[in-house]
């Protein structure tokens, strides 16, 4: 009965229980933490050219290559409970009506891992796009475009969430009217270089 | 036989009366029956094949590390979704970029749990998806299959990651990577249920 392997059974059957329940309070204990994270970005120098994937490809596709700037505070993110913070900058677009079989795009441009408060106060100039922008199709068919800025907090235990700040909708808080005219996150794939607008196509 | 049972330091099975032994049979079976029932429960919940994962490699370190849980959701299809755009992380409504999804490449049996860096839907198109780790320079185009960019959510990802707990799952890469860790553990835990006597 009072064996040491009961014993040692009891410990460990105790211990596991303590650790499920703060595992199970620190989860629930990042609702006590409400967000403010801020973003403003400006759009500069939106080309599409079009090259090869692969020197050794022969089809080539249309690249998009733009740069930006991006002022962000995701601080108010971290808790006790945050691991780190997944920072992306996406790029929406849609080409409806048109021969494109995919209707609905997005794709990240740029991203970084905030490991901490202290880094996730983002201050980007003329940032490039870290990754190639080419569509499943090779073609961007001078679709319109919106770019979102999205994070994904992870946390040392409990569930993932995410969030975004977008552009299009009336009254964003977070396009940071005080800024201006900056804060475009809107925009019209302009057509490939040498390639006459698709509009212009139309007329004649 | 009990010279036998003696010898092996086990003089407390002769001691359990049969009926007594076949209780603890009973138990044991129930036990791992409870198991199984929780885990296709989960299944049935997160209508995916496998409703947790453990971490095999660290192409998503810092974020997760060899050994740590995930709980996936895999009611997120997008199959005959028509609402508004939903956010990321959303249980319905489809899979969108930047969540964490985990998908088995066909021919290979490893799930890889990685970002989803891509997102391409059309009506009469599967949804296509590139994934990436965050700890890897380049997307996982290497990874799939020769010829083929993009994943396939309905046909090739067993769910997205909704929830994480570190390193539990740890017990079980020791006993995939060390078969003689596997038979000794059930080996213990069979004989501690048959010679518990409450």
């Amino acid at each position: 009965m009072h064996s040491t392997a009961v014993r040692i059974q009891n410990a460990f059957g105790f211990f596991t229980t303590i650790a499920f329940f703060v595992a199970a309070l620190t989860a629930l204990s990042t609702i006590l933490y409400p967000a403010n994270p801020s973003a403003s970005i400006n759009l500069r120098n939106i080309k599409v050219r079009t090259g090869r994937p692969h020197y050794t490809s022969t089809k080539s596709q249309e690249y998009l290559l733009l740069n930006f700037d991006l002022d962000a505070d995701l601080s108010s993110l971290f808790n006790w409970n945050t691991k780190q913070v997944f920072a992306y900058l996406t790029v929406i677009y849609g080409s409806s009506g048109t021969a494109n079989k995919h209707t609905e795009n997005e794709m990240v441009l740029w991203d970084a891992i905030l490991p901490s408060a202290n880094a996730a106060k983002l201050h980007l100039v003329n940032e490039q796009a870290k990754y190639k922008v080419n569509d499943i199709s090779g073609k961007f068919l001078e679709s319109n475009a919106t770019l979102r800025f999205e994070w994904n907090v992870q946390p040392h235990v409990g569930a993932l969430c995410w969030g975004s700040i977008e552009a299009d909708s009336e009254g964003n808080v977070l396009s940071q009217a005080e800024k201006g005219k900056r804060g475009k996150w809107s925009f019209q794939i302009p057509p490939a270089w040498g390639k006459k607008p698709a509009t212009k196509k139309a007329a004649a | 036989m009990d010279a036998l049972l003696d010898q092996l330091g086990l003089s407390e099975l002769r001691r359990l009366k049969p009926r007594q032994m076949l209780a603890q049979i009973l138990n044991f079976g129930l036990i791992l029956a409870t198991a199984f029932m929780m885990w296709k429960g989960l299944s049935v919940v997160a209508d995916s094949p496998s409703p947790i994962v453990v971490v095999l490699s660290g192409s998503m370190e810092p974020a997760f590390q060899r050994g740590d849980l995930l709980f996936l959701w895999n009611r997120n299809l997008e199959l005959n979704y028509a609402g508004p755009t939903p956010a990321p992380g959303s249980t319905f409504g489809g899979t969108k970029v930047g969540e964490i999804v985990v998908y088995n490449v066909k021919g290979k049996d490893i799930p890889i749990v990685h970002r989803v860096m891509r997102r391409h839907k059309g009506a009469k198109t599967p949804l296509n998806l590139l994934t990436k780790g965050d700890n890897n320079y380049a997307d996982d185009t290497e990874l799939y299959p020769r010829n083929q960019f993009y994943l396939d959510r309905e046909e090739e990802v067993i769910g997205s990651v909704v929830g994480y707990v570190p390193f539990v799952g740890y017990v079980t890469i020791l006993l995939s990577e060390h078969p003689w860790a596997k038979s000794a553990l059930l080996g213990i835990m069979g004989l501690l249920v048959i010679l518990q006597r409450e």
